[in-house]
């Protein structure tokens, strides 16, 4: 068959094929090798300073406890904890290093009443600082 | 980096945070889907219909992996990754069912102008799904990135279902209202099953991350219960391809309805929620499978039967109909043949009846007349022969006198060979000493051989002492006179006749075959030595004409040789007996 003719009558499947396949590319290279994306999380939060989010410790909300909603640059979290968060102090805060960090407390305004704290919970921890908010691309 | 509240999967895909329908809701469904868009497309891989719905499977398959490797797995890099191909299938899935659609309602592939607007709607989700503007990142604490997904994102999650659903919608009423009873059937069955999975798949999955997002639902989990539209596509489209013989498949109810067992079973080996449950299921699952494959076996051959009993029926009934026209038919032909049958024997026996009148009375008009012209020439020559007449008046009459005895000699040849040959010559048969009539034969050739200077040689086999020959004696001394006659004249001055007589006893009892060879020396050289014994009218040739005619009466045999060069051999052979039998 025509090659002009084979392309007209299969066109539309072939440049989607091609285009999947180079979003693909582009895909990997992005979230596989270059980590071009930021991480949300749950950082610590003291009540009797911030306004923290109230999460439940199960389905029933026995138990409570408190955070902040911080997100972080993959790359530079990578940098301060490797892959596994827990027990990472840099986790929680937003350092000078950090390309694109931002630390969110709970909004009563926003969020709602119920799912934050009402900050009149005092706690006497001298090294809690508060970052200001990074926003910088 | 890792989802830190959750753990890591075993096998790539199970894990312990599962929820307990997630397994069950999705492996089933994606292998359903792709073994059945297989099979289309297996079956008739050039057709655009066939292609079009395998590209709708495996479209759909991939996104139950997708998303079910987004359930199980905690590594935010390859979620990510896999995350970016959702909306892709969202969008290839809607759009492709619209050009389904066309295709099985028109008939046809669609125009250029429809591909490039299904492009336009399609290439910028694709373009877009792996960049900032639509994945910006991922909530390690949920394990998702419902908070990063852009506006393009979540607005395509309910466009592309409700644009395929509405365009599918007007395109369905638009044809059915044209459409024949046939095709209207096909209509709401590919309707009704395309639409309830467009329905169920986007508009469930859309709700359940909308729910999710808004934090009325922990998790997106009721998304499962849309994956089901696609069984029920299945469903409409094995009645389809059942009744209607739909995507050039051919497939019995049997079948359908054993697959579809195997596969729901299958879903329930899944359940995660107690071993035993799975156990159980997996051995009534092979239990089934083998069971399921016995019964396709002979319910497919029972189809196969019924088709053929339906071919033969029709066939019979065909007969039926047509029997007394095609016996009506044989029997007028069979008449036909009998009368000309009968009409070619009695002319047959006609003309044999008028060749017999004929040969008899040429017998009688020929013999009557020369016999008298040759009784006149010997009187006339008798009384002659006294009268004083010139030489030359004496040598005429002499020739005239011969030539009418030759013409008497050869008309009465013609006239026995004519006899012989319509059964007509009666034998006189008795027991003849050959020896003895070969001896008297002799005798009377006695010039010819003292003219030619030949020597005679006559030998009798131990054998033949005292075996008759069972013949018509006038008749048999015609014959050997006319072979030894015709020996000695072909013979060269000088050269030896010789007759060999022997008898060989027959397989019956006192009978015997008697065996008569006269060879000579030929002075001319011997052409087609078969031409001498068949001969021809001319008078060449006629004697042993004559001689085969008389053995051949006597249910004998004649041959001739050239057993050495230059030598020719004719054979008799005829009846023989010892002389104690009495005949």
């Amino acid at each position: 068959m025509d090659i002009k003719q084979n392309f007209r009558d299969h066109f539309f499947s072939y440049t989607i094929v091609v285009l999947i396949l180079m979003v693909g590319i582009f895909s990997y290279y992005r979230f596989m090798i270059k980590q071009d994306y930021l991480v949300a999380y749950e950082g610590t939060c003291d009540p009797a300073i911030e306004t923290c989010f109230i999460g439940c410790e199960n389905d029933e909300c026995t138990a409570e406890y408190y955070y902040s909603q911080m997100v972080k640059y993959a790359p530079d979290l990578y940098e301060e904890c490797g892959e596994d968060i827990n027990d990472c102090e840099s986790a929680n805060v937003c350092l000078s290093s950090d390309r694109d960090c931002s630390v969110t407390y709970c909004d009563p305004a926003v969020d709602g009443d119920d799912a934050c704290t009402t900050g009149t919970d005092t706690q006497n921890e001298d090294d809690t600082e508060e970052q200001p908010s990074q926003n910088d691309e | 980096m890792l989802c830190y509240l959750f753990s890591n999967p075993v096998y790539f895909l199970f894990s312990s945070d599962a929820p307990a329908l997630l397994y069950y809701s999705h492996i089933p469904t994606a292998i359903i889907a792709l073994i059945v868009g297989f099979f289309v497309f297996w079956k008739d891989r050039y057709s655009l219909i066939n292609r079009l719905l395998f590209a709708i499977f495996a479209c759909f398959s991939f996104y139950v992996i997708s998303n079910l490797i987004l359930w199980t797995n905690v590594h935010s890099d390859f979620m990510l990754f896999v995350w970016s191909f959702l909306r892709i299938s969202f969008a290839l899935i809607s759009i492709l069912s619209v050009y389904l659609i066309y295709v099985f309602l028109e008939k046809r592939d669609v125009s250029l102008l429809l591909k490039g607007i299904f492009l336009t709607l399609t290439v910028p989700i694709i373009i877009l799904s792996p960049t900032p503007v639509n994945l910006g990142g991922f909530d390690i604490t949920n394990c998702d990135a419902f908070m990063f997904e852009g506006p393009l994102f979540q607005f395509s999650r309910v466009f592309f279902g409700a644009l395929a659903m509405l365009w599918i919608a007007v395109l369905l009423i638009r044809k059915y209202r044209t459409a024949e009873v046939d095709l209207r059937k096909q209509i709401v069955l590919m309707g009704a099953g395309i639409e309830l999975f467009l329905f169920s798949f986007f508009l469930v999955t859309f709700l359940a991350a909308y729910l999710t997002d808004m934090g009325i639902l922990s998790d997106s989990r009721l998304e499962y219960y849309g994956l089901f539209g696609m069984d029920i596509f299945i469903f409409y489209l094995s009645i389809l391809i059942v009744r209607f013989k739909a995507f050039n498949v051919k497939l019995i109810g049997t079948q359908a309805l054993v697959w579809a067992l195997w596969a729901l079973v299958f879903g329930l080996s899944l359940l995660n929620d107690l071993p035993t449950i799975r156990f159980i299921s997996g051995t009534t699952l092979i239990l089934l499978i083998i069971f399921g494959i016995a019964l396709i076996r002979s319910v497919k051959e029972e189809v196969a039967r019924r088709a053929k009993l339906q071919t033969l029926s029709a066939e019979l009934q065909d007969l039926n109909d047509h029997l007394q026209e095609k016996i009506d038919s044989q029997t007028a032909d069979i008449h036909r043949a009998y009368e000309t049958e009968k009409r070619s024997r009695e002319e047959l026996e006609s003309l044999g009846k008028a060749k017999d009148s004929f040969i008899i009375d040429t017998e009688k008009h020929l013999r009557e007349p020369l016999t008298a012209i040759e009784q006149g020439f010997s009187t006339l020559g008798t009384k002659l022969s006294d009268t004083a007449l010139s030489d030359v008046a004496h040598g005429a009459f002499r020739d005239m006198a011969e030539n009418a005895s030759r013409l008497q000699k050869l008309v009465n040849e013609f006239l026995d060979i004519s006899q012989l040959a319509v059964g007509k010559g009666i034998l006189a048969i008795v027991q003849v000493d050959v020896p003895v009539l070969l001896s008297d034969i002799l005798r009377k050739l006695a010039p010819e051989t003292f003219a030619k200077n030949l020597s005679l040689r006559m030998t009798v086999e131990d054998s033949a002492k005292h075996v008759f020959a069972l013949v018509d004696k006038l008749k048999f001394t015609q014959a050997l006179s006319e072979v030894v006659g015709n020996a000695m004249k072909h013979s060269k001055e000088g050269g030896t006749v010789s007759i060999h007589i022997s008898a060989k006893p027959h397989s019956i009892e006192h009978a015997f075959i008697y065996h008569i060879e006269v060879t000579n020396e030929t002075k001319t050289p011997v052409g087609d030595i078969g031409k001498l014994v068949e001969g021809s009218a001319t008078g060449a040739g006629v004697g042993l004409a004559l001689v085969r005619e008389i053995v051949r009466a006597h249910d004998g045999y004649i041959g001739i040789e050239e057993r050495e060069p230059g030598h020719i051999t004719i054979f008799l052979e005829v009846k023989g007996v010892k002389e104690t039998v009495i005949s």
